[in-house]
């Protein structure tokens, strides 16, 4: 595992800690006496029980740990967690319970998506940070969003495929007006801040 | 207790948390310093979380230059208002890694990187830019086209020890900006940023990836803008670009173990430069 709760494996006597809390799915829950090198995957999953985002390279490459920070689409392998501050966590365990999720649940098994499983839950939370974002994503602004989430089994295009079916069933078919209302103002793009 | 984790307000905490304990290690993004903490490479004894500092994310203009803090991440740097203003900034930003690390990546962490070479850095160098160094005693600028890029990490060169980088100053230019990134195996990539200033014979290129830091191709780039017509700034012949890349790669001279390795360094290095100049001249 990548997880770096070995105070001990690294013959710990002076293995620096702290306490802190993180807002986590609503909650704020207290980490407690925690290595301050800990990344926010490991403390999801081994301290707060949270075990829908993967562990699968711990280097930022495979895109399984993806968690949604103030809405954006981040690799919790990569986080320093005690240095988050009050920055805002969701997970797949919460996501879950949105409606528009179960959307994109069914348009990846709908489009071939889903085969050994264990990108799945990255790839749901990054569609779900896109579509809140723009509903009705262009080609290039999926792929953009998706070239995170290498699928081992099924390849990059079926996620795309998903992801229209699932902007398509979710904007209520557009009015003229509406349509004029997006060439004047087009949705923009953009990230974190 | 000693403080293992700082949460600073204000760029003057960030700097004397930095200055009380020089081993305590400034986390922006995280996604350099992560990967090496994770595969137990680094142990940091102390950390100094930036994501509280506003002023590291605020961006403006100062006479001809454009001021970005070290703190904007990747996907804010391709956003359409910084695009306008450093195009082959943002054409990078483009190019960096997944949507995960541009959302998290920031300018300051990406100079810094131990990890891989620095996207940003050929860009800054082609486009003169200065990294602003913070330390209790004063701001530092530091102008990375002026290091010693093939003599070790462009970082120890750039910054001393507790100093924080604020952000960059680009000078604002009217001409073309180009940028190339070109993957040369093993997760190694190469880089290129060529500008060409509104002045016919303001001419730069940088190569990253090539050698610890980004190498300016100083001869190539007076050689080509010998090449400009004075008054239409377009280039006198088409095979120009070929001929350029070539020089380039000659003065760059990539660095690798084996010779064959080598070669072909040189040869993605002059094909990066010959599309660059036709991007930029047309044709
Ligand atoms: C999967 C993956 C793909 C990547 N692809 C690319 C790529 O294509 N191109 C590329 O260039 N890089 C790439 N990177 C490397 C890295 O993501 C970028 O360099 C990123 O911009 C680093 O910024 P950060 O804020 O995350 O740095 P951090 O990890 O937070 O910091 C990096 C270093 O700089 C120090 N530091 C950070 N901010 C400051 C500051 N303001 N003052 C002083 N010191 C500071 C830290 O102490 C640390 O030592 C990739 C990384 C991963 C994991
Ligand atoms: S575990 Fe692979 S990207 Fe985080
Ligand atoms: S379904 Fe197996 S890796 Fe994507």
């Amino acid at each position: 595992m990548s997880g770096p709760g070995f105070g001990d494996a690294l013959g710990g006597d002076a293995t620096p800690t702290t306490s802190y809390v993180l807002r986590v799915n609503g909650e704020a829950r207290l980490i407690e006496n925690a290595w301050i090198g800990e990344n926010l995957l490991y403390v999801l999953r081994e301290r707060l029980g949270l075990p829908g985002a993967k562990d699968g390279c711990g280097q930022g490459v495979c895109g399984t740990c993806t968690v949604q920070l103030d809405g954006v689409a981040v690799a919790a392998c990569l986080i320093a967690a005690a240095t988050l501050g009050d920055r805002e966590i969701r997970t797949i365990e919460d996501l879950d319970n949105d409606p528009e999720t179960a959307d994109v649940q069914r348009a990846l098994i709908e489009a071939g998506a889903v085969q050994c499983g264990f990108c799945v839950p990255g790839v749901v939370t990054s569609v779900c940070a896109l579509l809140a974002r723009v509903a009705e994503p262009s080609e290039v602004e999926i792929r953009r969003a998706l070239d995170g989430h290498p699928c081992r089994c099924a390849g990059p295009h079926p996620m795309v495929d998903a992801v229209r079916i699932a902007a398509r069933r979710r904007v209520p078919r557009q009015t003229h007006s509406t349509m004029m209302f997006n060439v004047i103002a087009p949705p923009t793009s953009g990230g974190a801040e | 207790m000693d403080a293992t984790i700082l949460m600073p307000l204000s760029l003057d905490e960030a700097v004397d948390a930095l200055a009380r304990d020089p081993r305590a290690l400034p986390v922006a993004g995280g996604t350099d310093l992560m990967p090496r903490v994770n595969a137990e490479l680094v142990r940091p004894s102390a950390l100094v979380g930036l994501a509280k500092v506003a002023d590291l994310r605020r961006w403006g203009y100062e006479d001809g230059f454009a001021m970005l803090g070290a703190g904007l991440t990747w996907a804010r740097l391709a956003d359409a208002d910084l695009a306008a203003l450093v195009p082959a900034l943002a054409a990078a930003a483009n190019e960096v890694g997944t949507a995960q690390v541009r959302a998290m990546g920031t300018l300051g962490g990406n100079i810094l990187a131990s990890g891989r070479p620095a996207d940003s850095l050929p860009v800054l160098a082609a486009l003169e830019a200065t990294v602003s160094c913070r330390s209790p005693g004063g701001v530092r600028e530091v102008a990375p086209h002026l290091l010693e890029p093939r003599s070790g990490p462009i970082a120890e060169q750039l910054l001393r020890p507790g100093e924080l980088i604020t952000g960059v100053r680009v000078p604002l230019l009217r001409g073309v900006q180009e940028f190339v990134k070109a993957p040369v195996g093993a997760g190694r990539y190469l880089t290129l940023a060529l500008v060409a200033g509104p002045v016919v014979g303001d001419v730069r290129c940088a190569v990253g990836g090539a050698h610890p830091g980004p190498v300016r191709a100083f001869e190539a780039e007076r050689w080509l803008a010998g090449r400009m017509d004075a008054r239409s700034g377009r280039l006198s012949d088409a095979r120009d670009a070929a001929d350029f890349g070539r020089l380039v790669a000659d003065e760059v001279r990539p660095e690798a173990e084996q010779r064959a390795a080598r070669a072909h360094l040189r040869h993605v290095v002059a094909v990066c430069a010959r599309r660059a100049v036709q991007r930029a001249f047309g044709g």
